[in-house]
């Protein structure tokens, strides 16, 4: 595929990106004791970009020939040259930078591929009866176990020439609790980068069936937290919902462009000196996050972006189109879900940068407070205004952990929070791997930290 | 793009693949697209797309056993392939007899498709898009983060071993609009808005009018003020309605929910469950709304139901996978609702809140946590407004929480229902009982 890819550059003078994407994604879903779903998907095509007189335009085939590959090519040439006609701002000549030469296959790939379907769907049919089996109280369980098996290859006119291997498991499991007319639900999962036995030895999934049906039993008869402006100590899921939806959409080089509350604030200050907000394609901490890659849907290699170092905004995500406006070098954040669409600037694996000292230690010296435990559905505003659901809470009192709370969110302006950060455990995790990012196409993301001790506002009932 | 009866062709030789290998109970699922787009970013036109992509999807009960496959190689090798991998899946899934597909029915056809829309040009699309765009772009107070126009031809089919065979071909137009009002150093919390129509004439018009709407809003949002915390009625504006309400109604009143036994309203049918005020019809062959279908995702036919009446609730959906379950027969209804229809009565937003009688939140959009199975929800008000004799004046952080089946028994007044954005008729509600609070 790669020697058609280059032989379709070749007969084009215009600056053109050709991306093969095949993916396969198998998902097996139990619910109330059978199989809910149980289904392979596999698509390839490859999609087509060209720039004609400073304007992009966009195509795509899965008629894998050359032949269907320059008719695409074609189709994206017309795109572009009609829709030149009207671009107001022609896009900057791309930077020269070394583009993506060499290939990388992640480990897992071959090895869930090579795994039976049967060994997957026992353990998710084995973890839902063991869900549901685990308490009176336990009325639903699900247990889901989805795979993502990606093989890409990027061919540009202007160097870029690799192919990447990517494997992206991940299991969750939900259960529902109820007694006297109260219900509860909780989740415990993770997605990672690599292969079974790794998803498997994530903390999330560490006693997976008695963590997840202890809270949800226990939730049952949790009280509501007392809302308004606490002192919190965040979770590093939590923490990593925080970076990713509240920060890092706000530094997206595109969100900037259109106004975002980050622009114009490189060099200012934005949080306290102990926060250091990094995203990577690779894992600056902990192992195996779940947007592991070596380069981008551009070819661009991707660098780690230290975005805030030390509370001070150092830098936007980009790709070759922003960087070439900011003048600055791409990052490698451009990517495509699927090969029917064009690349976005995207996150990756995004974090804070743990600290030094226990958690144990920032409970113990927090007089009163509350801790917070698990994300659930979370959405931010181009204000950095945000507001996330949250697993579970825990009162805070003189140092020492005390009641549950249930059914809480947090919400608070971003930069705030982070300017209030006055704690950092050296506890680290990556906590966001079952999660898929929406940006008009979806996006496998991961995020994480340690666990940060902040005020926010909280809401309960 | 291939037409309907070129996917019935690749379907059936599947079905035929599938027979070979023992397998005699089976659904097939085509689908055809074509999509031309322009896209806009950052206040400039971005990339202009075109994409032809079709793929089939195969599902097989093999001795009771489930699997599934998906691929969108429709070559003989490609369909060889989804066989074997939907072979794989189910030979190793536990039995179970419920499984089922759907039964033939009588299909009412309908006129989804629109040769113009499928023949519109380059030009034209052009054309349009600046039409609608460019008010936008040359408005200093407005910041567009994206937008689109689309075109879409999708052709389908549906075949199974019961016997059902149908296909349709759909052509409708859509637009996008996301963006924020800046204004002397002020940004805007972001909104967005979407408009779908299978009518090429009034679609112009039409999106105009949704990002004219957009963009009102948007310059109403400048120097937000806190309001007042509160315990009481608010103004659920159309915008809302279908995440705030109908999520929750929807979820209790099907099969799906029933048969996991989560459903509130298990015993309910034929009882009041909401106000008198609210009416819930689901009207499939309504053409004016871009999803009218002639048949479910599960070929079922389609039929014109009342869901609930003036507060009664007289019907419950159901799938094919929810009948088999449950012993009754499927209804049209896999996917939920198909074209809903809201019943509504007089006035618009501003009479609403003149009958609230005190100041009154006016919600656009709600950013928070909806728990569709108990209905509480807790989260905030976002691009919204508080009313007061006349003037509205726009918020910040504003918390609101409640329950959903509490404001469905507490619908104060509903406003005129009208066609929101070719998606369900609905008119703004006024609702009592949530808590509002303006925070720290």
């Amino acid at each position: 595929m790669k020697e058609i890819l280059k032989s379709c550059v070749d007969k084009v003078d215009d600056w053109i990106e050709l991306r093969y994407h095949h993916r396969r994604r198998n998902s097996i879903m139990a619910r109330g004791g059978r199989i809910d779903t149980a289904e392979s998907i596999v698509k390839a095509g490859v999609g087509v970009r060209t720039m004609v007189d400073g304007c992009y335009g966009f195509s795509s085939t899965d008629e894998l020939t050359e032949t269907g590959i320059m008719q695409a090519v074609h189709s994206a040439i017309v795109n572009a040259r009609n829709l030149s006609k009207l671009k107001k701002r022609k896009v900057t000549e791309f930077k020269k930078i070394p583009l993506a030469t060499e290939d990388y296959f992640a480990p897992g790939y071959e090895s869930l591929m090579d795994m039976t379907l049967q060994d997957k769907l026992d353990a998710v049919v084995k973890m839902e009866r063991a869900g549901k089996a685990s308490s009176k109280y336990i009325t639903r369980a699900t247990c889901r176990y989805s795979e993502l098996l990606e093989d890409k290859i990027i061919v540009t006119s202007d160097g870029a020439c690799a192919r990447q291997r990517l494997a992206q498991p991940e299991f969750l499991l939900g259960l529902i609790a109820e007694k006297s007319g109260v219900q509860t639900t909780y989740r415990n999962g993770a997605g990672i980068s690599g292969d079974w036995e790794s998803l498997f030895q994530h903390p999330s999934i560490d006693n997976v069936v008695e963590k997840t049906s202890g809270l949800a039993v226990d939730l049952l008869s949790a009280g509501y937290v007392e809302g308004g402006k606490q002192t919190v100590i965040l979770s590093p899921s939590i923490a990593g919902l925080l970076s990713h939806e509240a920060v890092g959409h706000t530094v997206e080089a595109d969100f900037v462009q259109s106004g975002s509350v980050a622009k114009d604030k490189i060099g200012e200050r934005v949080g306290s000196e102990l926060v250091t907000l990094i995203d990577s394609g690779d894992a600056p901490y902990g192992e195996n996050p779940a947007a592991m890659l070596t380069f981008d849907d551009e070819g661009v290699p991707c660098r780690e972006v230290t975005i805030i170092d030390h509370g001070i905004l150092k830098s936007y995500l980009h790709n070759r189109e922003s960087a070439a406006l900011f003048g600055v070098e791409p990052t490698g954040n451009a990517r495509a879900w699927e090969y029917g669409v064009e690349p976005l600037i995207r996150m990756r694996n995004t974090c804070l940068a743990p600290g030094a000292r226990s958690l144990d230690e920032i409970i113990a010296e927090t007089k009163s407070g509350v801790l917070l435990e698990g994300s659930g559905s979370g959405q931010a505003d181009a204000t950095g205004e945000f507001m996330f659901g949250v697993g579970h809470a825990v009162e805070i009192k003189d140092g020492r952990l005390g009641r549950l709370f249930r059914e809480v969110t947090i919400s608070g302006i971003a930069f705030d929070v982070l300017k209030s950060v006055d704690a950092v455990s050296s506890e680290f995790m990556w906590d966001m791997g079952t999660g898929y990012c929406g940006k008009g196409q979806a996006a496998k993301v991961d995020g994480g930290g340690p666990y940060i001790r902040c005020r926010t506002t909280l809401g309960g009932k | 793009m291939r037409s309907p009866d070129e996917l019935l062709l690749k379907s059936r030789k599947l079905m035929e693949m599938v027979k070979h290998l023992g397998i005699d109970t089976a659904q097939v699922t085509a689908v055809s697209r074509r999509r031309r787009r322009v896209s806009l970013e950052k206040n400039d036109y971005q990339i202009g797309s075109s994409s032809d992509y079709s793929e089939i999807k195969l599902v097989i009960h093999k001795d009771f056993q489930l699997g599934s496959a998906l691929t969108n190689d429709l070559s003989s090798d490609g369909l060889r392939d989804v066989a074997s991998r939907a072979v794989a899946l189910a030979s190793t899934a536990p039995r179970d007899e419920k499984l089922a597909f759907s039964l033939p029915g009588e299909i009412v056809d309908l006129p989804l498709a629109s040769a113009d829309i499928a023949a519109l040009g380059s030009e034209e699309l052009l054309k349009i898009t600046r039409s609608v765009f460019e008010p936008v772009f040359a408005d200093r107070e407005i910041s567009v983060d994206s937008g689109s126009i689309d075109v879409n031809h999708v052709s389908y089919c549906i075949i199974n071993t019961n016997g059902v065979s149908v296909s349709t071909e759909v052509t409708y137009l859509s637009s996008m609009l996301m963006g924020m009002g800046v204004h002397d150093g002020q940004v805007t919390s972001f909104d967005y808005d979407w408009f779908g129509s299978r009518d090429l004439a009034n679609f112009p018009l039409e999106t105009r009018r949704m990002m004219d709407e957009l963009t009102a809003n948007l310059k109403s949002t400048f120097n937000p003020r806190k309001g007042e915390s509160y315990k009481g009625m608010i103004i659920l504006r159309p915008e809302v309605v279908n995440q705030m309400l109908m999520q929750v109604v929807e979820f209790h009143s099907h099969g799906n929910a029933l048969k996991d036994n989560a459903s509130r309203w298990a015993d309910k049918l034929g009882e009041t469950v909401a106000s008198p005020r609210f009416t819930v019809r689901d009207d499939p062959h309504n053409l004016d709304y871009i999803q009218a279908a002639s048949f479910d995702t599960a070929g079922t036919p389609t039929r014109a139901h009342t869901l609930i009446e003036k507060g009664v609730l007289k019907f419950f959906m159901e799938s094919v996978d929810s009948a088999s379950r449950r012993g009754t027969g499927t209804t049209g209804h896999e996917n939920g609702l198909v074209v809903t229809r809201l019943a509504g009565e007089s006035g618009d937003v501003a009479d609403l809140a003149a009958q609230a009688g005190r100041p009154i939140l006016s919600m656009r959009r709600f950013a928070g946590n909806l728990n569709t199975v108990t209905g509480d929800f807790s989260g905030v008000a976002k691009n919204s407004h508080m009313l007061n004799d006349g003037e509205a004046i726009p918020l910040v952080e504003t918390m609101v929480a409640g329950n959903v089946f509490d404001l469905l028994n507490n619908i104060v007044a509903v406003g005129e229902a009208r066609n929101h954005r070719g998606l369900m008729e609905t008119g703004p509600f006024l609702v009592d009982g949530v808590s509002v609070s303006v925070g720290g």
